[in-house]
């Protein structure tokens, strides 16, 4: 029965997937829980879908896309968290219109460079199934950032996504953190398109992360489920996607989905009830 | 418009004054219009005027872009005092607290705290416990009453480091002195209204400031909740911390006349022109100064 499980992972390719998909759902899962209780889901979704732009640029200018990528993301969540900060515009709105721009930059230079649309289209929906060495090292060192800012940084960020008043009366670096987290999203994000490609990589970010919310009132057991389930989806997505010739991104996705909606009916069965996020703007 | 009852006023006992402007025929007190200029408690305490004032704040102009929040506010808290900050709202009660803070920057005026401006309080700022509004932190955060009370020591722990037992001890010392030691384990969101402050009140007291300033600590409780608030407060200064100075802004100026050693009226309505305020709608009154009748000091 087990040899079953892992046969497919005795080729080269499928380790290469799994090793990618564990790191990339690993870091996702624990960048993630800092965009679920900061409420930054959307803002991940609009990183993602921007972020095509960025890729197409690399891609058509003949530089690595992923770091190309990752310069365009991080510039746009910096001006989207701007935006947001500044008050002038409501983030969904700047967070709507920068995603939509970035994806029609992408789109044109696709227009513009046919050759390259094959590339692109791995981009969109992911292959991870092709994942080379070099993709695995980049991975390796992107998830290694982030985890380092995250883990050096921890208290404070925690301090500043439940009070950011009162963490800036502290001496919390509060707008570095921000951006500095900003750009760890950015980045994850764009790590995680090799995964799961552009389309889909905003729910293999969230979705982990939810389910931990759902199952727990603790950041610890928040992270540690939200860590585990994306580690499972990627796990039996992969061996879904190797059963059946599924596209593999799709197949980790919804397997994160039913993982989600597994720990709604647990929560409802089990009498756990999420509490939900309540905030509002402090008055003058 | 805000408007007092003048039976809350009754805390504040106003004594003779030249010139008492609180109509006793009059069901209300307009603050907009009228200043209270007088008012002194029976409390004493050791007279600590020999040594600097904690906060001094001399005709303080603060603006939001073009927007004049507050101007020519002039006062002082000295060591150990438990100063009520009170007014409408919109008059500019937690932008005053920010400048306090260094987060709001001055238009015009001095701002000193520990002697020196708030701008250059950053090495300082650990001497400072800060309870926010409610509405400024994330009621369901999933993290412990612990947790939450542990924020309190981050500046004293500093970047990169992690806590030591030591600072763990403080918490919940902290803890068990707003009487939510046993709390401790609970998860933040299923407190009550009430119990919630405490703890948010116990992670001020884990940075052992020497300054707390609250910013409406009793928004949304009901009367016994604020009740206890204040009572906490009174418990703390009298059993364990007789030397920190406070500073509440509220609307509950009966609650904080009888708690208060000065009361400090912050008005609406700044001059557009920024030149001045309304002499006479901001005033501070010490309800220690039992030797000083009319002492209050006009902005």
């Amino acid at each position: 029965m087990l040899e079953a499980f892992l046969k497919p992972f005795a080729y080269e390719f499928m380790q290469r997937a799994l090793a990618a998909g564990m790191l990339a759902g690993a870091t996702c899962s624990i960048i993630a829980f800092f965009v679920i209780v900061k409420r930054l889901s959307f803002l991940g979704h609009g990183i993602s879908h921007a972020s095509l732009g960025g890729v197409a640029l690399g891609v058509v200018a003949g530089k690595n896309p992923v770091a190309t990528g990752a310069i365009f993301a991080s510039v746009v969540a910096w001006v989207i968290g701007f935006i947001s900060k500044k008050g002038s515009l409501h983030e969904d709105s700047a967070i709507g219109i920068l995603s939509a721009s970035g994806m029609a930059i992408g789109v044109i230079l696709i227009s513009l460079s046919r050759t390259y649309t094959m590339d692109l289209t791995g981009y969109l929906f992911g292959n991870i199934l092709a994942v080379t060495r070099q993709d695995l090292i980049a991975l390796v060192l992107v998830s290694s950032a982030v985890l380092a800012f995250v883990g050096a940084f921890f208290k404070e960020l925690l301090f500043m996504c439940f009070d950011e008043e009162g963490a800036r009366a502290s001496g919390v670096p509060v707008t570095m953190l921000y951006y500095s987290l900003l750009t760890a999203i950015a980045i994850t994000i764009i790590a995680a398109i090799k995964v799961v490609g552009i389309i889909l990589v905003g729910a293999f970010l969230v979705t982990p992360a939810a389910t931990g919310h759902i199952l727990s009132r603790n950041f610890r057991g928040m992270i540690a489920i939200s860590t585990g389930t994306s580690l499972v989806s990627v796990f039996i997505g992969l061996l879904l996607s190797y059963a059946f010739d599924i596209p593999s991104g799709a197949a980790i996705v919804l397997c994160s989905a039913a993982l989600f909606a597994l720990s709604l009916l647990v929560s409802h069965f089990a009498g756990v009830h999420p509490a939900r996020s309540m905030r509002s703007n402090p008055g003058a | 418009m805000t408007l007092i009852q003048l039976d809350q006023i009754d805390q504040i006992k106003a004594a003779p004054s030249p010139a008492p402007s609180l109509a006793q025929d009059r069901g209300t007190l307009d603050l907009d219009k009228e200043t209270i200029t007088q008012g002194q408690g029976s409390r004493t305490q050791d007279d600590p005027s020999d040594e600097p004032p904690v906060v001094d704040i001399s005709d303080l102009t603060v603006s939001l872009g073009e927007r004049v929040i507050f101007n020519g506010i002039t006062f002082s808290v000295r060591p150990g005092q438990l100063a009520g900050i009170v007014g409408p709202n919109g008059a500019g009660k937690t932008t005053l607290l920010k400048a306090i803070l260094g987060l709001a920057k001055p238009a015009s005026g001095n701002i000193n705290v520990f002697g020196m401006p708030p701008s250059k309080l950053a090495s300082l700022r650990r001497r400072i416990g800060y309870v926010p509004q409610t509405g400024s932190f994330d009621i369901a955060f999933p993290v412990s009453v612990f947790d939450v009370a542990m924020m309190g020591r981050i500046p004293q722990v500093g970047l990169l480091r992690r806590p030591a037992q030591k600072d763990r001890e403080i918490v919940e010392k902290s803890l068990a002195r707003v009487g939510a030691l046993h709390l401790k384990h609970r998860p933040f969101s299923e407190l009550s209204g009430g119990e919630r402050q405490r703890v948010i009140l116990a992670r001020a007291l884990a940075g052992e400031p020497r300054l707390l300033l609250l910013d409406e600590p009793t928004t949304g409780l009901d009367a016994q909740a604020q009740r206890d608030l204040y009572n906490t407060l009174a418990g703390l200064r009298r059993d364990f911390f007789p030397h920190l100075t406070i500073m509440i802004v509220s609307h509950d100026v009966e609650e904080l006349a009888a708690i208060a050693d000065k009361l400090i009226f912050i008005n609406r309505g700044p001059s557009p022109t920024g030149v001045s305020a309304n002499a006479g709608t901001n005033a501070v009154h010490d309800l220690t100064a039992t030797a000083t009748a009319g002492g209050s000091q006009n902005a």
